[in-house]
C-alpha cells in the first residue's frame, strides 16, 4: 500500500488557532486558502476539528488563558501531529515578548515542530512552511511505522 | 418552566478567526441570554506602553489589531501630534487618508468574506478574498507589506507616493471596481442571502442609541454617525455623506459596508486629484504632556484613545476604547430571541475584533 | 441561461486566479520588507539600532564586535535601518523562511572598528 500512503503525504488537514496577538498571522492564513494562493490544491483543508486535524497552526502570543485551550485542543489531536508556529509573535512573543500575562513563544506550552517569523508572516511563507510540516508529517509517519514493524533484532 | 440548556459557543470555532466565547443559554431552539467571555487575547498592551518609548508604543499600537493596523497608527499619531502641538503637512495628511481608506476596503472585503462563509455561500466567500488581493496587492506596493503597514508615523508619513504608484493605485481600483460590481448584486439581491439575513439581529433605532451602537452597526439602524465627518486627516476637504440604511438588520448592516466599499473608492480617488506637492514629515522633538482624547472612524465604528502623558519617555496612561467593546451590548441585545443558528451571523454581523476589544 | 453560458465562457479563457506559488513566484515589490541584513563590515557599534527596536531583538556586542539578530523576534519595522548612521543595516527583500530550530543570527566583525566620519556619507 506503498502508493496510499504517497498519495497521502500531502493532504494533511489543517486545525488553525489564534491564541492572541493581532490577528495578521491569522487573515494571512485564511488568505492563503483563498483563490490567489489556494492552499487547497495540495490536498491541506481548514478542519474546525482537532480529531480530524494533522497540522496544528498557532498564530498569535500565547497567554495564560489561551494557553489553556491551545493545550487541550493539541492533546485531542491524534498522532502523528505537527505543529507549526507562524508569526514572531507564537515563535517568541515578538514585540509583545515582555508583556505580563505571556509566555515567551508557543513551544512553552506545546512542543513546536516549526517556526515561521516575519511579521506578519506572508501566504506565500505560509504555503512554504505547510509543504514543509507535510513532509515533516510523512516522515514521522514513517518512522512510527518502522518502529511498529521492526523485528527485535533490528532494533538500535 | 421549560428546560435551559448553555451552549459554549467558542473559544475555538470555524466562523471565527479568533477566540471569543458565548455561553449561549438556550429555551429549545430560541437563545434567551448569552454571556460573553472575554480574555483570549489580553495581551497588555496599554500596560506595555507605560513601560516602553512613546516613539516605539506606536508600533505597539499597530499590533493591537491587524486588520485595522493603520486606523490605530493614525489614531495615536494624531493624539501624540496633538499633545506635542505638531502641525502634518497637508500631503501627509492626503496620503494618510488614502492608506486609511485603503485599510477600510480591505476590512470590509474581508467581513463580506466572511459573512458569507458564514451564511454557507463558499463561492461568494472566495470571490470576495480574491477581490480582497487587489486591495492588499495595493497596499503593499505603496507601504511595502501587506499588513503592518507602518507607514504613518508622528509628524507625518514615513513614505510617500510617487507617481507611478498613485498610477499604480488608479489602475488597480479600476480593477476593484470592477470585481465590486459583480459581487454587489449578489449581496443586496441573492435570494440565499436575504433569507439569512433579512429580519435577523433587530436592532431598532431607539436601541442602538440607547446601547451606544457605533459605526456600520449603528448606520445600519439610520444613525447618521460617522466620525470621520469630523474633518481628522483630510477627511474635511474631501466631500462625503456617511452610508445610512433604515432596515435595522443584519441585511442593513451588510449593506452599509458593501456601499462603503465604494464610497472608499470615491474617497481614494478623490484624494489623489486633490493630492497637494510638499513634504510628508516634520521633525518631532520634545516629549509630549498633558491629556488628550482622539475619536475616529475605524471599519467597525468610533475607536476613542485617551492619552496621557507626563513629559517622560514613556506614557503615563493610555486607554483605548474600541468600536467591538461599544457594539457588545447591542450584540448580546440582538442575541436574545433569535435561532441558534443565527447566532454565527448575527455575531459577525456587527463585525467583531476581539483583538482590539482585549487589546 | 445565456447569461450563464457567457460566464462560463468567460471563465474558459480567463487566466486562473490562482498564482502556482512553489512553481511561480512573484517578483517581490521594490519596497518589499523581508528582513532585516546586516552588512557587518560597515558596522561602528553606535548601539543605534540596539536603542531604537521596538521588539528588542538586537543585541549589539562592542566588546566582542559582534552584532546578532532575533529574526524570531523582529517585527520588520524598518526603525533600525532608519537609525543607521553608517548605512550597516539593509532591508532584503527575502522573507525568511520556516526552520526547525529557532537560533539568533550572530554575525561577527573582523580586524578594528571603522572610523565614522559624519561627512563621509554625504561624499558618496
Amino acid at each position: 500500500m506503498a502508493w496510499v500512503s504517497s498519495a497521502r503525504k500531502r493532504s494533511p488537514w489543517l486545525l488553525h488557532y489564534e491564541t492572541g496577538g493581532c490577528n495578521g498571522c491569522a487573515i494571512e492564513f485564511v488568505a492563503a486558502l483563498t483563490p490567489l494562493y489556494d492552499l487547497e490544491r495540495f490536498g491541506m483543508l481548514n478542519t474546525g476539528n482537532p480529531k480530524h486535524a494533522d497540522i496544528l497552526v498557532v498564530t498569535g502570543c500565547v497567554n495564560a488563558r489561551s494557553g489553556r485551550v491551545l493545550r487541550n485542543l493539541y492533546e485531542q489531536m491524534s498522532e502523528p501531529k505537527v505543529v507549526v508556529a507562524v508569526g514572531v509573535c507564537a515563535c517568541t512573543g515578538g514585540i509583545f515578548h515582555d508583556g505580563y500575562n505571556l509566555a515567551p513563544g508557543a513551544d512553552k506550552v506545546v512542543p513546536v515542530d516549526l517556526y515561521l517569523p516575519n511579521c506578519a508572516a506572508r501566504p506565500e511563507a505560509i504555503i512554504d512552511a505547510l509543504l514543509t510540516a507535510a513532509d515533516l508529517l510523512a516522515e514521522t509517519r514513517r518512522r512510527d511505522q518502522h518502529a511498529h514493524q521492526r523485528a527485535p533484532d533490528q532494533q538500535g | 418552566m421549560k428546560r435551559r440548556t448553555v451552549i459554549p459557543f467558542g473559544p475555538q470555532h470555524v466562523v471565527f478567526p479568533e477566540p471569543i466565547q458565548f455561553r449561549l443559554i438556550l429555551e429549545e431552539e430560541r437563545v434567551v441570554d448569552a454571556i460573553p467571555a472575554l480574555g483570549y487575547m489580553h495581551r497588555g498592551i496599554e500596560q506595555l506602553a507605560t513601560v516602553k518609548d512613546f516613539t516605539k508604543t506606536l508600533y505597539l499600537a499597530e499590533r493591537i489589531c491587524g486588520i485595522c493596523s493603520v486606523m490605530h497608527t493614525l489614531a495615536y499619531a494624531q493624539a501624540i501630534e496633538e499633545l506635542m502641538g505638531i502641525e502634518v503637512p497637508p500631503r501627509a495628511k492626503y496620503l494618510r487618508t488614502i492608506w486609511a481608506e485603503l485599510g477600510r476596503l480591505q476590512s470590509h472585503l474581508l467581513w463580506m468574506g466572511l459573512a458569507a462563509d458564514a451564511i454557507g455561500y463558499e463561492s461568494l466567500f472566495m470571490q470576495t478574498w480574491r477581490a480582497r488581493e487587489v486591495v492588499l496587492e495595493m497596499i503593499e506596493f505603496t507601504e511595502g507589506s501587506r499588513i503592518m503597514t507602518g507607514s504613518i508615523t508622528i509628524g507625518g508619513t514615513k513614505r510617500d507616493l510617487h507617481a507611478e504608484s498613485l498610477e499604480f493605485l488608479l489602475h488597480k481600483l479600476e480593477h476593484l471596481e470592477q470585481a465590486l460590481n459583480d459581487i454587489y448584486p449578489v449581496f443586496s439581491d441573492d435570494p440565499l442571502i436575504k433569507q439569512r439575513t433579512v429580519g435577523v439581529g433587530l436592532l431598532s433605532k431607539a436601541d442602538a442609541i440607547k446601547l451606544g451602537a457605533v459605526g456600520p452597526t449603528a448606520r445600519g439602524s439610520g444613525i447618521a454617525e460617522d466620525m470621520r465627518l469630523l474633518g481628522y486627516a483630510a477627511y474635511g476637504e474631501l466631500d462625503f455623506q456617511p452610508v445610512v440604511e433604515t432596515s435595522c438588520d443584519s441585511y442593513g448592516r451588510m449593506l452599509v459596508r458593501v456601499k462603503e466599499c465604494f464610497q472608499s473608492i470615491e474617497l481614494i480617488r478623490k484624494a489623489i486629484a486633490k493630492l497637494p506637492p510638499g513634504e510628508v514629515l516634520v521633525k518631532v522633538k520634545g516629549r509630549p504632556e498633558g491629556e488628550v482624547i482622539m475619536r475616529i472612524e475605524q471599519p467597525r465604528g468610533e475607536l476613542l484613545y485617551y492619552l496621557k502623558a507626563g513629559g517622560d519617555k514613556s506614557l503615563a496612561r493610555w486607554r483605548i476604547r474600541t468600536p467591538t467593546l461599544s457594539n457588545l451590548p447591542p450584540l448580546v441585545h440582538m442575541v436574545k430571541g433569535a435561532r441558534l443558528a443565527d447566532v454565527p451571523l448575527i455575531t459577525l454581523s456587527i463585525d467583531t475584533c476581539i483583538a482590539c476589544v482585549e487589546r | 441561461m445565456f447569461e450563464m453560458l457567457a460566464t462560463v465562457l468567460q471563465n474558459l479563457v480567463a487566466k486562473p486566479a490562482t498564482r502556482e506559488y512553489p512553481a511561480k513566484r512573484r517578483e517581490p515589490f521594490p519596497t518589499y520588507r523581508g528582513r532585516i541584513e546586516s552588512l557587518i563590515e560597515r558596522c561602528i557599534f553606535c548601539l543605534k539600532c540596539q536603542a531604537a527596536c521596538p521588539a528588542n531583538c538586537l543585541v549589539v556586542n562592542r566588546k566582542e564586535q559582534t552584532w546578532s539578530v532575533d529574526q524570531y523576534r523582529c517585527i520588520v519595522c524598518g526603525m533600525c535601518v532608519e537609525v543607521c548612521p553608517t548605512e550597516a543595516i539593509v532591508m532584503s527583500r527575502i522573507y525568511h523562511g520556516p526552520a526547525r530550530h529557532r537560533e539568533p543570527i550572530v554575525t561577527h566583525q573582523e580586524g578594528p572598528i571603522p572610523k565614522f566620519n559624519p561627512r563621509a556619507k554625504d561624499v558618496n
